[in-house]
């Protein structure tokens, strides 16, 4: 039997999820391009 | 208790386990696949099953007598030990140059992990509650200490289960991508060239990293400090240019012994009682799943950068932000030399495949922060 339901309430948390994780590595992105700015 | 007593309690269930762990053996010797690792788990698969062993606690004669393979268990698993020394010694392993030097391959990292969150809902649907689907989703997460650290804070009964499933698909990796990979790519995608320009990087940025990266991650997602931090403290072994003595330590006599311990310890989880059923099953092939969506993900955004770039990129690289590492890496620079031999996209690969071991662990850590235990 599949739950559906269960998938259905699991959609944010992948969302979220995969949010945050796109979140975090863009701020280390801008902080390393920073930093390789600053100590050339 | 008599010998004949001892032949008696042998259950076909265990008989299952000494053919699992002798596949393990086999897959260690002869294909060299993650031989530190699943030796010691097929060899502790065999250990653990035998009747009444003595590795495992035991009641004899009316007294509980603890087993090897229970106490390493409680002293570096139950209490995510064992995972973050390793992550010590691999943080000491990796050169963060390609990625510090071209930083957008970042992006490819944080694609990849698609597979985690995909497989989670996949998981529920098949019927596990969220704690067991998280854990077993973290399969895609490519990293065995991660997929520890996560199953193990869940408390997930599978965690035997999820680490060989771990382990197996990160050595099977060269089997598993390829296919995918020219499933969702064009001949012409695959023949894309990539002139590597890297940016030189100071000492200073080297250093700093490191430390930024623990920083960031731990701000967004606290629970996962631990596994950021440790990764990030071996690589500032590596670069601070002061403990060569410590950082060749941490990569080999560590890392060495860390897995030998780890390998031995997860057959704690490996008893024929826990390990034979369908939930096997269901979560070697929800790791399937895993890996190929990680691989999709990160092809297909690849992909989508394409539409708006004027210096198209070689989509193969989205493949190697799956952080199996080296492993991804070499897999897409062989299969764009399989295309064009002038083609060399190691060093991209490395930088996409580098930043999956840090995207990987920051999925660890939100699932961890979304997800309460």
């Amino acid at each position: 039997m599949f739950d559906v339901q269960g998938l259905v309430s699991t959609f944010p948390i992948m969302v979220k999820g995969m949010a945050g994780v796109f979140s975090v590595i863009i701020v280390i992105w801008i902080s390393i391009v920073l930093m390789i700015k600053i100590f050339k | 208790m008599s010998i004949l007593d001892n032949f008696t309690a042998i259950s076909w269930q265990m008989i299952v386990m000494w053919a699992i762990g002798a596949i393990l053996i086999y897959l260690a010797i002869a294909k060299e696949m993650e031989p530190a690792l699943l030796l010691p788990m097929g060899f502790g698969a065999i250990l653990v099953n035998l009747p009444f062993s003595g590795a495992l606690m035991q009641t004899y004669a009316g007294t509980l007598e603890e087993g090897v393979i229970d106490l390493l268990y409680n002293v570096g698993i139950a209490n995510e030990l064992f995972p973050l020394l390793l992550f010590i010694g691999i943080g000491a392993m990796i050169d963060f140059g390609p990625l510090l030097s071209n930083p957008k391959m970042l992006l490819f990292g944080a694609a990849a992990q698609f597979g985690i969150f995909f497989t989670l809902g996949m998981a529920v649907l098949l019927g596990f509650d969220i704690r067991n689907a998280a854990s077993i989703a973290i399969i895609g997460a490519a990293d065995g200490p991660t997929s520890i650290f996560v199953a193990n804070y869940y408390m997930s009964k599978y965690v035997g289960a999820i680490i060989v499933a771990a382990y197996s698909y990160m050595a099977l990796v060269p089997i598993v991508q390829p296919p995918v990979i020219k499933m969702i790519t064009t001949k012409k995608e695959r023949l894309i060239r990539m002139p590597y320009k890297p940016a030189s990087v100071s000492k200073s940025v080297r250093i700093l990293f490191p430390i930024v990266v623990t920083v960031i991650a731990g701000i967004a997602a606290p629970r996962s400090v631990a596994l950021v931090g440790f990764l990030m403290f071996g690589n500032l072994i590596r670069e601070c240019g002061v403990l060569a003595a410590l950082s060749q330590t941490a990569q080999n006599a560590l890392a060495n012994l860390i897995t030998l311990l780890l390998g031995l310890s997860v057959a704690a989880k490996m008893r024929a009682d826990l390990f034979v059923n369908r939930e096997t099953i269901m979560i070697l092939a929800l790791g399937l799943v895993a890996f190929i969506f990680d691989t999709v993900g990160g092809v297909m955004f690849a992909k989508f950068l394409n539409l708006f770039s004027k210096n198209k990129i070689n989509p193969m690289i989205g493949a190697a932000g799956i952080s199996a590492f080296p492993m991804s890496a070499r897999v897409v620079h062989k299969m764009g030399q399989d295309e064009d031999k002038q083609n060399f996209l190691l060093m991209h690969a490395v930088g996409a495949n580098v930043s999956g071991q840090i995207a990987s662990v920051i999925a660890g850590g939100m699932i961890l922060s979304l997800i309460a235990r």
